[in-house]
Order: C-alpha cells, then sequence, then structure tokens
C-alpha cells in the first residue's frame, strides 16, 4: 500500500493511465474506455477456493468447530520450518520483501467470478473490508515477477501497482490497447479478468491484500451447488445456511 | 526428489518442496499437480488449517496422495461430527452430516482420529448433543450414536482432563512450541480420549495402563521428551482429583482406619459388611469352641482349596458365594486373625489367577477385620501393583514399612514396585538397605542383581550372586538371573544353555516356567522362532496368570514373526483381558510391528522397525526378569 503510494510510483502509472488515455482518444474509442474507467470504479476482489476451503472458512470462527478443529489450543499457526519460510516468499518477497507472508491475495472481478483453476467457488469480499490494506498489480505476483525477470534482485518497473482507489487507472493502463470501439460494456468482465481453469493462461490483476480476513469480509459466494459427491454437496449446504446466519449472500452460478 | 511436504486433510491440499520449487497437489486434483502460487501459499498458511510436516524421508508422489486421502477422509468425518451437533443447522443438514460420517466411520483410523479429538476437549455450550444423539439413532448411525454418547458419557471426566493437562503442560516443556508439539501428538494418538474414558469408567487400571501402552509407542517417544513420565504425572494427578471407587476402598492408610465404619465403604450394600463389622466388635463368640481348632483349620482349608479352585476356573459367582460360606464359618467358630489370613491367602490365588477385582474385595474384607497385620497391608498392595496401581501400592509399602520395619516382604515388594515402574536407582537402593538390614535375605539380593542387569550393569551380576550351589528356590532364582545376565551383555548361546539346563533340572515344576520363557526369548533373540514354539507348549497347567500372559506374547511374537499372522493375532486376541500394562503394551506393539491389525496406517521404516524391535525385546526381558 505504501509503495503503491510513493511518488515515482503514481507518477508512472499516472504516465501509463495517460497515454492509454491518448491511445483511446485517437482511436476514437473514448466513450468506451469512459465506460469502461467507471465500471473498473466498481470492481472488487474475489477469491476462488474450492468447496473445502469454503467450508473450513465459514466455519472458521464459530466456537463449536474451532474446539474440535485445531488440535492445539490457541494456535492459529504453525510455524513453518525456517528454511521453508525463506523460500516460500521467494516470490512475494520479492516484491513485498519481509511483509509477504503477511499478504493475502484475491483477483479483481466486475462479475463475482474469479480465476477457476484456484476453486469453483468465488468470494467477493467487501469493500470496506479491504480498502485500506489492499493494494493491486497488474498480473498475478507469480507471473509478473517471471515476466519481468525480478528473481536476481531486480527491482520490479514502475507503474505496475496502484492503491485500492486507482485500481481503475491501473487496469486501464493494462487493458485499453484491447478496446474498440464495437466493446461492449458486456465484455468488460473478461476483459479484466480472463480464466478458463488452466493458471497458465489465466489472465488478472490481482489484489494484494495485507493481512487476513474472516466471515465478515465477505459480501457474497458465487458457484454452483450441483457439483461434487454427495458429502460435498451437503458440505456446500452447511456453507449456504453459515452464510445466510452471517447476512451473506449465496448466489448460484 | 521431493524434499519436504506440508499436507492438510483439513482443507484437502499437498504443498511440497521438489528440486527446490514447490507444487500443489489438490484432493480433486491428485493427478495434477501444480506449481504453486503465492496465493496458494497464503490459503494454506494464513488461515489457520491444520497441517502435518514430512520431510528426512524417501517421500513420492503416490505417497503424498495417500497421505492425502486419508487425512482429508479423517478430517471430512471430523466435520461432519461436528456439524451433526450444530444446533445452528436445520434437522435434515444435521441428519445428513451424521450420516456422512457414519459411511467415513467405517475406516478404522478415521474413526480413531475423530474420536480422539472429540473426547479430549469439553462439549462447547453451542453442542446439542442430545438431539444429535437422537438424530443418529434415528438414522441408524450407529458408530456416530455411540461416539456422541460416549462424550455425553465421560463430559466431566472430559473436562478433568482437559484441565488438568492445562494446569499442569507447561511444566512439562522447555517452550510454547514444545508444548504445543506434545499437546498435538497426545491429543492425536487418543491419549486424552483414552484418559477421559478411563475416568468415566472409574476404571483406574485403564488409566495405569494408558502409560505403557502409549509410553512404548514410538510417535510419543521420539517426538516428547520424556513422554512416559508426563503420563505418568498426568495419570497421578487425575488420580488425585478423581473420585475412584476401588480406590477408595483400598487406599492403604485411610482405608484402614475406616476398617471400622464399613458404611463408609463404596458398595456397603454388600452383606459382608454387615457380617464382618460385628465379627470386628466380637470379643469372644459363644459359639467358638463348638469345633475343636484342627478342625476348623482342616475344614477352612478345605474351603479355601475350593474356592482357590473356582477362582483359577474363573467361577467368579461361584467362587464369591463360598467365600461367604467361609466368611460365616470363621465369623461361628474362628478369630478375626484367621479369617484375615485366608482371605490373603485367597486374595493371592485370585493375583495368579488374574481376577484383580476379586482379589481387591478379599483385601477389603481383611481389612474391615481391623486387625494390624503386614500380611493384609502387603497383599493389599500386592494387589495394587498386579492392577497395574503402582502409586497406590507404594503407598501402601511405605505405611506398612513404616509400622513394621522388620518386615523384609514389604521392602522387598516396594523395591519390586520401584521396578516396574523403571525406578531402578530408587528400587537399588531400597534392596541394598535391606541387605543391609537382612543380611541374609536371599530375595532381597535376587532383586538387587535384577535390577543391575536391568540397568545394564550385567557383569556385576555373577559375583553378586552364589556359584554352583542349586538346592533352595532362591539358589535357583540366582541361577535364573546369572543367565538372564548372560542373555543381557549378549551371549546367548551361553544364555541359552544355562535356561535349558534350568528348564531341565530345576526340581519345583512351577518355577520351571520362568525358565521356559526367558529360553523362549533368548530363542527370539537369536530369531530361532520356530523353536520358541517348541519350548513354550500351549495348554499348560499351573501357569499363573503372569507366567500365561507373558507366555503368549513370546508365542505370538514368533508366530507373527513367522509370517503366521492369522494365529499371532488369536494368541495374542486371548491377552484381551490383560491388565498387565506393560503386556498391553506389547500386544500392541507386536501387533504394530508385524501389521497384524491390517490397517492403512503407513509401514513402518526400517528405522522404525528397528527401534520398535529393541522396545519390544526390552519389554520383553523385563516380562521374564519378573517371573
Amino acid at each position: 500500500m505504501r509503495g503503491a503510494d510513493r511518488p515515482e510510483e503514481l507518477q508512472a502509472l499516472e504516465k501509463r493511465y495517460l497515454e492509454a488515455y491518448e491511445t483511446a482518444r485517437a482511436g476514437n474509442y473514448l466513450p468506451v474506455f469512459e465506460e469502461f474507467e467507471k465500471t473498473l470504479k466498481q470492481s472488487h476482489a474475489v477469491i476462488n477456493v474450492d468447496v473445502e476451503f469454503l467450508h473450513f472458512f465459514t466455519r472458521n470462527a464459530r466456537n463449536l468447530y474451532a474446539t474440535y478443529e485445531r488440535a492445539v489450543e490457541g494456535q492459529i499457526r504453525k510455524p513453518a520450518l525456517l528454511e521453508f519460510d525463506q523460500k516460500r516468499r521467494a516470490v512475494g518477497g520479492t516484491l513485498f520483501g519481509s511483509y509477504a507472508r503477511e499478504i493475502s491475495y484475491a483477483a479483481l472481478s466486475l462479475d463475482g467470478l474469479g480465476p477457476q483453476s484456484y476453486g469453483p467457488y468465488a468470494i467477493k469480499l467487501r469493500d470496506i473490508a479491504i480498502r485500506s490494506r489492499a493494494t493491486v498489480l497488474e498480473n498475478n505476483s507469480y507471473d509478473f515477477v517471471h515476466k519481468h525477470d525480478l528473481k536476481l534482485g531486480k527491482r520490479p518497473p514502475l507503474g505496475y501497482v496502484a492503491s485500492w482507489d486507482n485500481r481503475h487507472k491501473l487496469a486501464i493502463a493494462k487493458l485499453a490497447g484491447f478496446l474498440t470501439p464495437a466493446t461492449r460494456e458486456a465484455d468488460f468482465p473478461k476483459l479484466l479478468l480472463s480464466s478458463a481453469g488452466n493458471r497458465a493462461t489465466d489472465e488478472f490483476i490481482e489484489v494484494l491484500i495485507y493481512g487476513t480476513f474472516d466471515l465478515n469480509a465477505i459480501e457474497s459466494v458465487k458457484g454452483s451447488s450441483a457439483v461434487g459427491s454427495r458429502d460435498d454437496r451437503d458440505l456446500l449446504r452447511m456453507v449456504k445456511h453459515q452464510l445466510g446466519s452471517a447476512g451473506k449472500t449465496w448466489i448460484e452460478k | 526428489m521431493i524434499q519436504q511436504a506440508f499436507i492438510s486433510g483439513q482443507i484437502g491440499k499437498v504443498i511440497y518442496a521438489e528440486d527446490d520449487r514447490y507444487f500443489l497437489l489438490r484432493i480433486d486434483q491428485l493427478e495434477k499437480p501444480v506449481e504453486c502460487r503465492p496465493m496458494d501459499m497464503s490459503m494454506f498458511f494464513n488461515y489457520g488449517a491444520e497441517f502435518i510436516t514430512l520431510s528426512g524421508e524417501q517421500l513420492d508422489l503416490s505417497q503424498l496422495r495417500n497421505q492425502l486421502i486419508a487425512q482429508r477422509q479423517a478430517y471430512r468425518a471430523l466435520t461432519m461430527v461436528i456439524s451433526g451437533l450444530d444446533g445452528e443447522l436445520d434437522e435434515e443438514s444435521r441428519q445428513a452430516a451424521i450420516e456422512d460420517a457414519e459411511g467415513l466411520f467405517r475406516d478404522a483410523a478415521t474413526r480413531r482420529f475423530v474420536r480422539a479429538r472429540m473426547l479430549a476437549r469439553p462439549l462447547p455450550t453451542e453442542a446439542d448433543i442430545e438431539v444429535s444423539r437422537d438424530i443418529a439413532i434415528r438414522s441408524e448411525a450407529t458408530s456416530v450414536g455411540i461416539l456422541y454418547q460416549s462424550i455425553l458419557d465421560c463430559e466431566q471426566a472430559i473436562t478433568l482432563v482437559h484441565k488438568t493437562w492445562m494446569e499442569a503442560g507447561s511444566d512439562y516443556f522447555a517452550s510454547q512450541e514444545e508444548h504445543d508439539e506434545g499437546e498435538r501428538i497426545l491429543l492425536e494418538l487418543g491419549v486424552f480420549a483414552d484418559m477421559a474414558q478411563a475416568l468415566a469408567r472409574r476404571d483406574a487400571t485403564a488409566l495405569s495402563s494408558i502409560i505403557i501402552t502409549y509410553g512404548q509407542r514410538p510417535e510419543l517417544n521420539n517426538k516428547i521428551k520424556q513422554g512416559t513420565l508426563i503420563l505418568n504425572d498426568l495419570r497421578s494427578r487425575l488420580s488425585d482429583k478423581w473420585d475412584f471407587p476401588s480406590a477408595g476402598r483400598g487406599e492403604g492408610k485411610r482405608k484402614r482406619h475406616a476398617s471400622g465404619e464399613p458404611e463408609h465403604v463404596a458398595g456397603s450394600d454388600d452383606p459382608v459388611h454387615e457380617i464382618l463389622a460385628q465379627f470386628k466388635q466380637r470379643r469372644e463368640h459363644p459359639k467358638s469352641r463348638t469345633l475343636k481348632a484342627h478342625k476348623a483349620k482342616e475344614k477352612v482349608d478345605h474351603q479355601i482349596e475350593a474356592i482357590g479352585k473356582h477362582i483359577r476356573q474363573g467361577n467368579i459367582g461361584r467362587a464369591d458365594r463360598f467365600l461367604r460360606d467361609l466368611i460365616n464359618f470363621h465369623v461361628e467358630h474362628s478369630e478375626r486373625e484367621h479369617l484375615g489370613m485366608s482371605l490373603c491367602a485367597l486374595a493371592k490365588i485370585a493375583i495368579d489367577a488374574g481376577a484383580f477385582e476379586l482379589a481387591e474385595q478379599m483385601v477389603n474384607y481383611a481389612l474391615m477385620l481391623g486387625i494390624d497385620d503386614v500380611v493384609i497391608s502387603n497383599t493389599q498392595a500386592e494387589t495394587f501393583k498386579a492392577m497395574g496401581r503402582f502409586d497406590d501400592a507404594l503407598t501402601v509399602y511405605r505405611e506398612t514399612i513404616e509400622r513394621f520395619p522388620n518386615n523384609e516382604v514389604a521392602r522387598g515388594g516396594y523395591a519390586e514396585v520401584l521396578k516396574a515402574m523403571g525406578r531402578f536407582d530408587d528400587a537399588l537402593t531400597v534392596y541394598r538397605e535391606t541387605i543391609e538390614r537382612f543380611s541374609n535375605d536371599e530375595v532381597a539380593r535376587n532383586g538387587y542383581a535384577s535390577v543391575l542387569m536391568l540397568m545394564n550393569r550385567f557383569s556385576e551380576v555373577p559375583a553378586l550372586l552364589p556359584g554352583t550351589r542349586l538346592s533352595s528356590k532362591e539358589d535357583w532364582i540366582a541361577y535364573h538371573i546369572v543367565a538372564m545376565s548372560y542373555l543381557r551383555s549378549g551371549e546367548i548361546d551361553e544364555a541359552i544353555r544355562r535356561l535349558a539346563y534350568g528348564l531341565q533340572n530345576n526340581p519345583w515344576v512351577t518355577d520351571k516356567f520362568y525358565f521356559a520363557n526367558a529360553l523362549a526369548l533368548a530363542k527370539i533373540k537369536k530369531r530361532q522362532f520356530d523353536e520358541v514354539l517348541e519350548v513354550l507348549p500351549t495348554n499348560v497347567i499351573g501357569l499363573d496368570v503372569f507366567q500365561k500372559q507373558t507366555r503368549l506374547v513370546l508365542v505370538g511374537h514368533s508366530q507373527a514373526a513367522l509370517g503366521k499372522k492369522e494365529e499371532a493375532a488369536q494368541t495374542l486376541a486371548q491377552l484381551e483381558q490383560a491388565t498387565n500394562p506393560r503386556v498391553i503394551g506389547l500386544k500392541e506393539a507386536i501387533a504394530r510391528r508385524y501389521d497384524l491389525k491390517r490397517q492403512s496406517a503407513p509401514s513402518l521404516s526400517p528405522d522404525e522397525e528397528d527401534l520398535l524391535e529393541k522396545k519390544i525385546y526390552e519389554e520383553e526381558f523385563f516380562l521374564a526378569m519378573a517371573a
């Protein structure tokens, strides 16, 4: 967050944004550009998970489950081995230094759907729960590090990260080149986030959230009820119940 | 090569390191691991999901898949059992959860995992367990219903075990990390659950057995320093806080002083209590001279023999009825002291037959007579020892030694309990003091030598024991100990030669059994398992329960080692009623070493096999020495 607000980052992002604007103007699709930008300001963070994690996450805060599901009381997270912890931070550490392991990851979405390759259920996060601690990155951090060859201590290029409130500018900078006068509003979600269930071809803007979140941070969950084994479906029924009890919305896909 | 893996059954994922890259394996995509992204790491590690870590082993992908499937199934069953308790869910969802759990419970390891969790934590107030149990019964989800009922039955005990661990846990470990790891291991092994269940059943013997049963598990000893001591301390704390009916009856000093008030004794609806109370008050009975003394003794001896026979045959009901007749006869024609001795003699027969409850009952009757006799005290302590209640046995012996400082039996018994608890230094000290006080006490001398041997100081043993003269029973015991010192020092052939000689020439028939057991152990050490079956024929008459159990262990072990798994399982199944914690532990260890239960648990690595075999041998050696 602080990194995205550095003057040189802001300047570089603004420069990319203005270049995109000029390109749209020159290409005669400024109305589409402006409509896209307006829509992007309403974009939100989604996290895709499977039913196992979804049930775990929605029940996690409840004492009934926590009593039995944590082998050691009070233990939230077991420390991983030091060596592993360092390696695990390799990608994140390149970008976020020692904060890497505190970061949660989501994808920027317009239609409540996220990258399917992470799971069939998309958790949409409430804007208010993340806006003060979220940053967006042009690609998912794994691809970003490889794309810009950042492994050997090279500094990330400027203008590819933005604060939550400037997320539309980063998306414009990344995607304006794909707009045409014929682009329709219905095309915007797929433009922002493209996923066919293959991580190698997934394309999205990553949302980096400092810290974790709980059920309160969820606005809705989107997915299909008619998949999986019998006990998967039973789990999903319980998830819906938990969501309903907590005032969260289930959206059938 | 896979270097390290983190497996979370709770969220159905594995993250593993291979050639310094990290991969993700999902339960729904077992054939397609993908390279890990930061998002995967975050979801795996940052939301409190439980996981286990594997490293330093020959890990391969199929192993990880199998582990993930097993772990996921266990956690899924746990989730479903908890959901069944969830009063916020509608009944249809709860029923579905319970039915799902019942299906998953077909796997024994899954069932054990869930039980270990559910009986280790006090029931949260949100749990709606009576309704859950009823739903389970209605749905014919029997296993889940039984589990819910067990939680209800054990509710107070679970709370006590949990509270006691919370109070004591931090005393056992140097750091919070060690504490957490220790707690996790004990919980997952099922130690807390077993303790709660033993308390709920008011079964002090079962509580004591936990120490040995789990004390031998490599999972405990390899990972928790002083694991057995921790278990022992926990057991002591629980025993102090829990009202065991049998402990109340048998506890030495208190019982002795309370014996005049039989109504204070648990189970005082027993009519014998009243008879004994009256007997205690009586100064002289008018009918006491209706039989001449030698006639009365003859009659009593006859009754004891008949009762003993029923005890050995397992006809406890009949033995009990005959016992009442014996008591009535003593009341009519004899003195309290004589009845006390009769009861002690019968208690010893009951101990040898493994009828410990009956033995304890007889000791309690003897204590109620209000006579301060060292034999009664020693018998009480011996009963506790046989039941595995070592702390109680120590207490009684200590008090007995205070009151009867010149009784070498109490001192020897005290040392034997210390030896059985593995407190070898303390046992040596007691034996040494006994030898100093009673220089001709051959029992103490032999006991001292046997402890030296268990401490691997076997080279000191031959010098301590006499040479070639073999006339008394104690001489033969000494000869046995020297032979065992050869076995301990690795001179197996010499040990076999001596033990075979003892088996052949010992004139006391019943004492031949301990030579036979020791010889069988030596054969096992030489891996001559087929010869063990020749040395230890089955259906031998005259064996006491301890000798028989040792024999069954050695035979079962040999059968298992010869690949006769079904026969081994049948042999070891005969130890079902064993209360000796060491025997129970050995039964489990042998089953685990040779996979007699054919569980889906991962097979042992060569190192684990080696470690387990060493432990089995150590315990078998101890059994053979305790002969």
